[in-house]
């Protein structure tokens, strides 16, 4: 997040960093950073669960129960729809596991045409 | 002086003896706490604990206690069974003490104990990212709400601005952005951020459960004369708070270093109704008069000072404290930096990484003994007030 403009008095003073943000604990900075990512999306993964938890009580006081949620059969649209969807989340979440990363940062471009 | 939870990381024993204590009382009546004008509030309050301002920030808030209770109970568990074979393999004793800088040569290249390292710091990171963020995205608001209670009461708050704040009360400790001095909101996200705490290492706080144990727990004076009392380093207050409770007609003051906490803490206790005097201020130069308290306190500050403070700080209890009077500061045992291999190892990593800056130092003193060198009597008979701390009971000499 940049850094905040406040428009009233705050009574903070500047403080001394942490240095934590430099530390590597898994050998290779990048593993490092990429457990931040994958606890990071927890957070926001189970926020968004919770928040359907809440509709889903509310939906109840409306009428909708969670049998019907359970019971609901998709469409033969929606499920063509939800599927690509599925294929499409799928491959952005994962599809870097694939990557055989045999180049090294400093390898020059491959012989062009 | 700030007034620091720790987050226990290093201080297994303690919580495992303080959780014990609190199974079962997760049924604990709650009180209601005040809608008062000014204040913001949309999403209600549950019990003493308003509801953080959004859905999503109290969800995550929801994840990263429940990551960190996972994490203390699976992760770590691992990382320890991780140490003591590398041990094993080194031909060490487990039970031998080590210095810190053994323990570090064992574990540094390790990848559990990395992993278990890094998650942690991970869910201490996005803990406080989260709380920085919101309360920085929706600033003008609840500083507007500060501004509405500074001068509302009960209770009062004075702040110094002209206070010269040392450097060691300016770390980043629990690697909280900004501190305890340098993000306005640094009450805000310190007492959401430590109900995760307390959560993950040693029990439910969210209606002050910890603070008014151990509050009601601190002896009083022999003559029963409980007129006003001193918190020193109160963060929060939430001590100050259950001794106001704890004794109504007393006049009670708590005192910090941080501005943003002692703000927060004003406005939190006036929203309970409670009257507690916050002030702005050094522990070690409180200003008050001298033998002016019945009882002087501190909650688990120690531990975040160096030694010559911490040092000055026994020594300025002492001048304010009657004869007869109550000196008890809870914090950890103390007492050594050499140890068993793996709470050396956790100690020391608690230090560095989540930056508990003095706590070498403070665990490099006989705490109990500087007390008792400096005008106090131990009566060695008192149960410690927070169980798994130290039991601290000083009376003022004569």
């Amino acid at each position: 997040m940049a850094e905040t403009k406040f428009n009233r008095p705050t009574f903070a003073v500047k403080a001394i960093p942490s240095d934590v943000n430099n530390a590597s604990f898994l050998g290779n900075p990048v593993l490092d950073n990429l457990v931040s990512v994958v606890v990071a999306m927890g957070t926001e993964v189970w926020a968004t669960k919770r928040r359907m938890k809440v509709m889903e009580s509310l939906l109840v006081k409306k009428g909708i129960t969670p049998d019907m949620i359970e019971k609901y059969v998709p469409s033969a649209d929606e499920a063509a729809a939800w599927e690509k969807d599925r294929n499409r989340f799928i491959e952005m979440t994962f599809n870097a596991l694939g990557n055989e990363g045999y180049l090294s940062a400093s390898a020059p471009f491959p012989k062009r045409g | 002086m700030i007034g620091r939870r720790s987050l226990f990381t290093a201080a297994g024993a303690a919580s495992a003896a303080v959780s014990s204590f609190f199974a079962g009382r997760a049924a604990e009546a709650k009180e209601k706490i005040k809608k008062v004008a000014g204040d913001v509030e949309f999403r209600g309050a549950d019990g003493r604990m308003e509801r953080l301002g959004s859905l999503d920030l109290e969800s995550q808030m929801d994840f990263t206690a429940g990551f960190r209770e996972f994490n203390n109970k699976n992760i770590s568990r691992a990382a320890g069974m991780r140490f003591q074979q590398l041990l094993k393999e080194k031909g060490m004793d487990p039970k031998a003490p080590v210095t810190f800088e053994q323990m570090h040569a064992l574990a540094e290249n390790d990848q559990l104990i990395g992993m278990s390292a890094k998650t942690w710091l991970a869910n201490q990171q996005v803990t406080w990212k989260s709380l920085q963020d919101y309360f920085h995205a929706n600033a003008d608001m609840y500083l507007a709400e500060m501004e509405a209670a500074d001068k509302d009461g009960p209770g009062s708050l004075t702040l110094d601005a002209s206070i010269e704040i040392p450097d060691y009360a300016k770390h980043e400790i629990h690697i909280q952005p900004g501190g305890y001095v340098g993000d306005p909101f640094a009450g805000h996200m310190y007492h959401y951020g430590t109900n995760s705490f307390y959560i993950g290492a040693i029990g439910h706080n969210e209606q002050d459960q910890i603070h008014k144990l151990t509050a009601n727990n601190i002896p009083m004076p022999a003559d029963g004369k409980v007129k006003r009392i001193l918190e020193v380093g109160c963060g929060l207050g939430q001590m100050g708070c259950a001794l106001k409770e704890r004794f109504p007609d007393a006049e009670v003051w708590s005192t910090d270093i941080g501005a943003p906490m002692v703000r927060y803490g004003h406005m939190r206790a006036r929203d309970l109704g409670i009257g507690v005097n916050f002030a702005q201020g050094l522990a070690e130069k409180t200003g008050f008069p001298d033998g002016h308290f019945d009882m002087t306190v501190s909650y688990i500050m120690h531990h975040e000072l160096p030694q010559p403070a911490t040092r000055a700080v026994i020594e300025e209890a002492y001048r304010v404290t009657r004869s007869g009077g109550v000196y008890y500061p809870v914090d950890f045992n103390s007492g050594g930096n050499v140890g068993p291999a793996y709470g050396m190892f956790r100690r020391w990593w608690d230090h560095r990484w989540n930056n508990e800056v003095w706590s070498r130092e403070y665990h490099g003193l006989n705490f109990t003994a500087e007390i008792a060198q400096r005008g106090f009597t131990l009566n060695d008979k008192t149960p410690a007030a927070l169980p798994g701390f130290g039991a601290r009971h000083f009376v003022r000499n004569a």
